[in-house]
């Protein structure tokens, strides 16, 4: 191929039109990108309840002075108490102003305080299960 | 776009944003669907590929580099997901081939993106449009493929050749 040929078929195909993406494309890959996130989400939540219930209840796995409870145990999640109920109870309330924050758009000043209470939330969670030992 | 206004959509996006995934896909999916067409020579096959790599974004963004313009990335996946469908539907159709077919005339949209390059077969359409446009080098080509560099170059300068026979001819008919 010389280059003038190669310059010449460049140019061509540079000069071809662009035709537009077709409308219902984008709700279409919103679509699937809500069905995606709605699953991402709900595992997270699940791990993180998980999570929360199994500290909770096994106080030993949290705290590294250690305890009667083996590190090993696998205990079954129950339903949080009193102040931990409480909570859970902000965590969602961080969750529900994290949407809203996302939906109108609002800087990241505002949403990484709202990670960072969320994650101190989840964080120190287990104190009010420490009573249900033994 | 400024790299570091992007990163911030990327990041954005990251967290969840639906109005920084938005933007994004505003400002990069026209590119993604045309490339997508013009290697598919197909509106609905497009469409296909675009929102694949939309929701690879999606998939990927914790391992996207902050300080590298998504377009070339977002136009790598659509490329890999047009060889890939090629390759898988069309398994018998031999490399080298260099037949035309084909109106003169664009009767679709579609026909006028592609311009004469529809009148090859989507093998050759795209090994050309890749080298020649977006840029891949003959060992890229060749490695996606699973052939050597001297059948890529030989296939590109081959269909080039022809390509600006045709241009003249087109010329020739218009004058």
């Amino acid at each position: 191929m010389t280059h003038e040929a190669d310059q010449d078929a460049r140019r061509y195909l540079a000069s071809l039109p662009d035709p537009q993406v077709p409308a219902g494309l984008a709700d279409r890959i919103a679509s699937a990108r809500a069905r995606r996130l709605r699953l991402r989400t709900g595992g997270v939540a699940a791990a993180m309840l998980a999570a929360l219930g199994f500290v909770l209840v096994v106080p030993g796995s949290f705290d590294a002075g250690g305890g009667s409870v083996p590190r090993e145990a696998v205990a079954p999640i129950h339903p949080l108490p009193g102040d931990d109920g409480d909570r859970l109870q902000t965590v969602h309330a961080i969750d529900r102003a994290l949407q809203a924050a996302y939906d109108r758009n609002a800087g990241d000043d505002e949403i990484e305080p709202l990670w960072r209470a969320r994650a101190v939330l989840v964080e120190h969670a287990p104190t009010g299960g420490r009573e249900q030992r033994g | 776009m400024d790299i570091a206004e992007e990163a911030r959509l990327v990041r954005r996006a990251r967290w969840g944003s639906r109005e920084a995934f938005e933007t994004i896909y505003s400002r990069h999916s026209r590119a993604v669907y045309v490339l997508a067409l013009r290697l598919s020579g197909n509106p609905a096959t497009a469409e296909d590929i675009t929102q694949e790599t939309f929701l690879k974004l999606l998939r990927f963004l914790d391992t996207l580099a902050p300080d590298r313009p998504l377009r070339p990335w977002l136009k790598r996946v659509a490329s890999n997901a047009a060889i890939d469908r090629l390759r898988r539907d069309r398994p018998s159709v031999e490399f080298d081939e260099l037949s035309v077919a084909g109106n003169v005339e664009p009767a679709t949209e579609a026909d006028a993106a592609l311009g004469l390059l529809r009148r090859f077969p989507p093998l050759v359409r795209t090994v050309v449009w890749l080298q020649v446009v977006e840029g891949w080098t003959h060992r890229e080509l060749a490695e996606r493929f699973g052939r050597s560099e001297s059948w890529s170059k030989s296939l590109v300068s081959r269909t080039v050749a022809r390509l600006r026979e045709m241009m003249e001819q087109d010329d020739d008919a218009r004058s």
